[in-house]
């Protein structure tokens, strides 16, 4: 194979990134941090490694906090310091990768058995990236087909609590249905539910009825290899019921 | 592009492609001790560096990102303490503590475990098991349960706080050690080493991550093997066009079935005849699962060969698959096997796709059946799972220096690799050398002359030194698995709760080859159905039927793993008599040591079945079983939880109940005048030995216990034992590390040869007290402490012997081989415990305990045989909850990597804990039996017998899955 590379670039700012960008938008591969699957696509001829380039600080406000695209999962676990994020990020992934994979590298290959997407869908951060400088929400991030982009940074509304649950056959496995909810500052609750590979929208919760009407709407067709909808449905209305325990159970104490 | 890495605080300055991932690079630096388990998803943390102080997959970066970091490798911790003239600052507490708790078993994720830790002192020195378990998620080790490795842990935390040295034992006695509980019920030889926890020989170069496992030697000109699976579970390639493979740059061959002799064979790894058919060639025209090769690339590099499989272009002609093994021998089924050079064993018939058949009758089941007052019927299902061993298979091989064939490889059996290599290859067995170096796991896959022929043939063709190493994929869809089964369990009980006859019908998968699918599936009833016979009269003529059909299906095939067709047996026969006691109202312990064998009795299979042999009727000696059930239930604490309501319930928490099951158990001890081992042994001028072994350590310790057999009979240490196993031009033929055989045969093999040994060194011994004028029989003499000893107390070093034998006088090198087959097959017993939470609601189970009390006759290295069991029980515990490899209908796999083919991280594991109960048996070393298969037998069947307590769902297939729970409930 020709080794027919000619740069390797480490950028200092997100502002040079996005020079070299317009110049050579065709010939670019990013590196950004961690990743399961580190490859380099034919065409590929200048190597633009963004690890120095200021995309894995924390900002905390206010209203929030915003974490840069290449901090890693367990950089994003400290930000969120959430037990029911932790319990997400421990099922999915030991502390190797969480040590390792980078949000950005994250994001352009999580679906929906994700047990941290599940979390973050609940969370509603705003994501922003090379191809969507302005944010996009989460889910549409996601559904633009982010392979290839990078993400900058995300950025998280506060919020109250996140509760999660799941169920897998074994306690770290991938779960074969899950749901999270997290009560917003202004007590809003916000469901999102997963287990199959669909990344469904997150719904805003008034009732605990409703939920369940949500949740039967989303597991109706749910059957895959992993299970089957009759029992999706069935369990996300147990889990979701327990999630939102957990959620009054935090407010009480 | 030159970059310059820093490793353990040294830049080195190193050429590195664009796409080369860090761990690539570090191994071509000569840090070996970051490992690929062959992944491409960060799964298995085998790779692990420090980076910055952090634990990271160094396979998920590129090289270039690691520039202007600090990387840290095991290289950079402690070593040896002395290396000849040179002191060393010794190994660390942490690589001390994983030498000496038993953490080392194949080593292959040692390293890793090992930084993990490191990092999580550099937050504490007093971390909880809990933050153990969390710095030792990301690593996966297969053989240990992570049970040694965290407790080596949290005792290196401790021995730094209160700053001990690594070696200093006078100060640790307030510490505890790693030794398991051992109750004896007989032993009879006062004993020197056997029953000592000595350490692995080999765990001290492991911690270190030194150069040991096949993939860590690299020659000049290496060419990097990769094979192009087929997409379609049954299909005829109709053409196949690999010439722009070839012309691509930095390809050196690529082999289709145009290209090859067609040889048939088979890849099963066992003696000749090989008891099964002969089905399959090194590449054919018709492929045959998704996955089977279709052909065979060796480039300059892993990346150009990937590469160069995207560029053969293949026009199949798809046929109808068999995926179900349902559908086998229907009317008018596909033909798998239609290949004219079909070489039939026994019953095997490929028109009706059936591979292999069994019909045993032992005494009259039908007449059992009519004598009994109840009879239970039932059909169970087993799923396929795989072994998962950490390190993929992998071998090198090359042309040495008089043209003869090296193959270089992970696997255990290497006597086998030659033999069943040469007729494939077209060599003959002269001119091929196997060398086995360390292996990083194998659990019976491994087993398997799995890829030897894909390297031979490469370098056949090119000349020059090839390389091939599984991915974790390939793993999954190419390499063997267990076979999955379909159990119908029938058995005739009286009302007191004998049994009157029991009867099991198998219909077994072998997948698209032949391998192992006899022998796996007659030790499916031998060894469940075997331990039972009945009550009363029964015991003399138990009346057992055990029938079998062995069928080919278009999935990927299936083969040896650990157990060897026996938890196959057990899941049935335990949950089905679980479903008996609980329906006769008996007490299931009870029920169980009421109809199982005794010392004296026959195996009842013995006297019907031998592996497709004639058959060797064997009287049980030793059964340790019911002392087996008396520890555990203590350990478990069965008696204050079993039939307790309040035990069962959990206060605020009515979704959830609490359950707890028993399991008992047999396996073999090696397969009777067959399984076969030799050992050679020879002194040194310091009177330290050589042994030369063919015996496989695959991790196991095996290498250990032997240098114990023949340091007990030699009076010297166990490091005066330098073991080298195996390679086929330098140590005797052994079959091989299967059938848990290692230390019953190999190691009588050692025993014998010592024996000649010592009796030598005693003549000679005899010459120098007479020449003190001490006279004594040479029988009187004893050798121990690295001397012989007169019975008046005189004395003379070994070392002295040993001098004089080669060079003072009548010179003679004093050595010995030695073989050994065995008439018998002594099984270990064992008694399986567990103890479950379910959650009503949503099916989810959570196995809290599991307890096995062993009957493995004497220990001889308490231990490593408590590695073995506590690592099996894990094992045996995906198999009971969580793992299984499902196909679609056109058999394309659910499982393709460690994430959805879930095996179990340190941060979930149950408490794992065994018992061994030591019995004496006379036919083995020093009172030895077989340890190693047995721990794989109970756990489904008492996790699935703890969910039925708990909550009275009674699955009937394995794994007790949420889903399937929560469906017998909803039924209820
Ligand atoms: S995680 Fe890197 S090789 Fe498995
Ligand atoms: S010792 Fe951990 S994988 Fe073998």
């Amino acid at each position: 194979m020709n080794e027919t590379v000619i740069e390797y670039l480490r950028p200092g700012s997100l502002e040079e990134v996005m020079r070299l960008r317009d110049d050579n938008p065709e010939r670019i591969k990013y590196l950004a941090g961690g990743s399961f699957k580190p490859t380099l696509e034919d065409g590929k001829t200048i190597i633009v490694d963004l690890q120095d380039a200021g995309l894995d600080c924390l900002e905390i406000t206010d209203q929030g906090f915003t974490i840069g695209g290449l901090a890693t999962l367990q950089d994003l676990e400290t930000a969120l310091n959430s037990p029911g994020f932790y319990q997400a990020l421990s099922t999915e992934y030991g502390l190797n990768v969480r040590n390792t994979l980078s949000i950005s590298n994250y994001l352009a290959q999580a679906n929906g058995r994700s047990p941290v997407l599940i979390c973050l869908l609940a969370l509603n951060p705003v994501v922003y990236s090379l191809e969507h400088p302005d944010g996009l929400s989460l889910r549409d991030f996601l559904l633009s087909n982010p392979t290839g982009d990078v993400v900058t940074k995300v950025k998280f509304p506060k919020f109250h609590k996140l509760s999660y649950e799941g169920v897998g056959r074994s306690p770290k496995d991938l779960p074969l249905v899950s749901v999270t909810a997290s009560r917003q500052m202004d007590g809003c609750i916000r469901v999102a539910c997963g287990g199959t590979i669909e990344i469904w929208e997150p719904f805003e919760l008034l009732q605990q009825v409703d939920g369940i009407k949500q949740v039967s709407n989303l597991y109706q067709n749910a059957d895959d290899a992993w299970a089957s909808a009759e029992y999706r449905l069935d369990v996300a209305q147990v889990l979701l019921r327990r999630a939102l325990q957990r959620l009054e159970r935090t407010q009480e104490a | 592009m030159k970059i310059i890495l820093r490793v353990n605080q040294t830049d080195f300055p190193v050429e590195v492609k664009t796409e080369e991932k860090l761990l690539t690079v570090l191994r071509r630096l000569g840090f070996l001790s970051a490992r690929s388990g062959g992944c491409v998803r960060g799964e298995c943390g085998a790779c692990t560096v420090l980076l910055d102080g952090k634990p990271i997959n160094s396979c998920m970066l590129f090289a270039l990102q690691a520039q202007g970091h600090e990387i840290e490798t095991v290289e950079g911790m402690g070593e040896r303490p002395h290396q000849a003239w040179k002191e060393t600052k010794g190994l660390e507490i942490l690589q001390q503590e994983f030498v000496e708790s038993g953490s080392v078993q194949c080593g292959y994720c040692t390293p890793a475990m090992i930084l993990a830790a490191r990092a999580l002192f550099e937050k504490t020195l007093e971390p909880t098991e809990e933050q153990v378990r969390e710095a030792l998620s990301g690593v996966l080790c297969r053989c240990t349960a992570y049970v040694k490795p965290v407790q080596a842990v949290l005792r290196a935390a401790e021995k730094i706080r209160n700053g001990i040295k690594a070696l200093d034992h006078q100060q640790e006695e307030n510490i505890s050690r790693y030794e398991p509980k051992m109750v004896t019920i007989d032993q009879r030889d006062e004993t020197a080493m056997i029953g000592k926890s000595e350490i692995k020989l080999d765990a001290i170069k492991l911690v270190q991550g030194k150069q040991a496992f096949t993939a860590d030697w690299q020659m000049p000109g290496m060419l990097y093997a990769k094979v192009l699976p087929s997409p379609y579970a049954h299909a005829i390639i109709k053409s196949i066009d690999a010439s722009q493979a070839r012309a691509l740059e930095g390809v050196e061959c690529v082999l289709t079935w145009e290209d090859l002799p067609r040889v048939v064979h088979s890849t099963a790894g066992q003696s000749d005849p090989i008891p099964g058919p002969l089905d399959m060639f090194s590449l054919d025209r018709k492929v045959r699962f998704v996955g089977d090769r279709v052909a065979m690339v060796a480039a300059v590099s892993p990346e150009i060969a990937e590469k160069a499989l995207g560029l053969i272009k293949v026009e199949y002609e798809e046929l109808e698959p068999i995926i179900d093994m349902r559908d086998a021998m229907r009317d008018g089924a596909p033909i798998i096997h239609d290949e004219e050079e079909y070489v039939n064993f026994a019953d095997s018939d490929p028109s009706i796709n059936l591979a292999a058949k069994i019909r045993i009758d032992i005494n009259d089941v039908e007449k059992g059946f009519a004598e009994a007052d109840q009879i239970f019927e039932q059909e169970y299902v087993v799923p396929k799972v795989q072994q998962a061993h950490i390190e993929p298979h992998v071998t090198l091989t090359y042309w040495d220096e008089d043209d003869r064939l090296v193959i270089r490889t992970s696997t255990q059996v290497p006597f086998h690799v030659r033999r069943m290599m040469a007729p494939v290859l077209g060599l003959p067995v002269k001119r091929i050398r196997v060398i086995k170096p360390r292996i990083g796991g194998g659990f019976g896959n491994k087993q398997e002359v799995l890829i030897e022929d894909v390297a031979g043939h490469l370098t056949i063709a090119t000349g020059k030194p090839v390389l091939y190493e599984m991915t974790r994929e390939e793993e999954f869809i190419a390499s063997r698995s267990r076979h999955p089964m379909r159990v119908r369990m029938k058995t005739g009980i009286k009302n007191d709760g004998t049994m009157t006859a029991n009867e099991m019908y198998a219909l077994s998968d072998t997948g698209a080859y032949g391998c192992h699918a006899l022998t796996v599936t007659g030790n499916t009833g031998q060894k469940s159905m075997g331990l039972y016979v009945g009550d009363g009269e029964y015991r003399k003529k138990p009346n057992i039927r055990f029938y079998a059909d062995i069928v080919y299906t278009n999935t990927p095939p299936s083969g040896a793993y650990r157990g060897y067709g026996v938890p196959q047996g057990y899941w049935p026969l335990d949950r089905h008599f679980e479903h008996i006691t609980r329906s006769i109202g008996m007490d299931p312990i009870e029920f169980r040591l009421k109809n199982c064998l005794r010392p004296g009795e026959y195996q009842p299979f013995s006297t019907a079945w031998n592996e497709g042999r004639e058959p060797v009727p064997e009287i049980i000696q030793t059964v340790g079983l019911e002392e087996c059930v008396r520890q555990g239930k203590k350990a478990i604490g069965w008696d204050e939880k079993f039939g307790n309501e309040d035990w069962h319930t959990i206060k605020g928490k009515p979704h959830l109940r609490r359950g707890i099951g028993v399991a008992t158990v047999m396996q073999g001890t090696a397969i009777p005048y067959l399984d076969m081992g030799g050992a050679h042994l020879k002194i040194n001028d310091d009177a330290s030995f050589n042994l030369m072994v063919g015996a496989t350590d695959l991790g196991t310790g095996s290498d250990t216990v032997l240098a114990q057999i023949a340091a007990e009979v030699l009076g010297v240490r166990t490091d005066d034992i330098i073991v080298t196993s195996s390679d086929t031009d330098t140590t005797p033929f052994d079959v091989g590390a299967y059938a848990s055989s290692t230390t019953y045969i190999s190691g009588t093999a050692v025993k014998k040869a010592a024996e000649e040994v010592a009796l030598k060194i005693k003549k000679r011994a005899k010459v120098f007290f007479e020449e003190k004028e001490t006279n004594c029989a040479v029988e009187d003499i004893v050798l121990k402490d690295k001397m012989a000893v007169a019975p008046n107390g005189e004395s003379i070093k070994l070392e002295q012997i040993a001098l004089d034998s080669l060079h003072w006088r009548n010179q003679e090198q004093i050595m010995a081989s030695a073989s050994y087959v065995s008439p018998n097959s002594p099984p270990p017993f064992a008694a399986q415990f567990a103890t479950v939470l379910v959650d009503l609601e949503t099916g989810q189970v959570t196995v809290e305990d599991l307890i096995m009390a062993v009957d493995s006759g004497v220990i001889i290295n308490p231990v490593t045989a408590s590695g073995q069991i506590e690592g099996g029980v894990a094992q045996a515990l995906g198999y009971g909850v969580s793992e299984e490899m499902v196909y679609d209908q056109r058999g394309l796999p659910r499982e393709v990597d460690l994430m959805d083919y879930h095996i179990f991280r340190a941060d979930e594991m149950p408490r794992i804990e065994a018992i061994f109960v030591q019995t004496y048996e006379e036919t083995g070393p020093f009172g030895a039996k077989a340890v190693a298969e047995i721990p794989l037998d109970g756990a489904a069947p008492a996790i699935g017998n703890a969910v039925m307590d708990a909550c009275g769902a009674n699955i009937f297939d394995n794994p007790v899955t949420p889903e399937k729970i929560w469906r017998a409930l909803k039924k209820d």
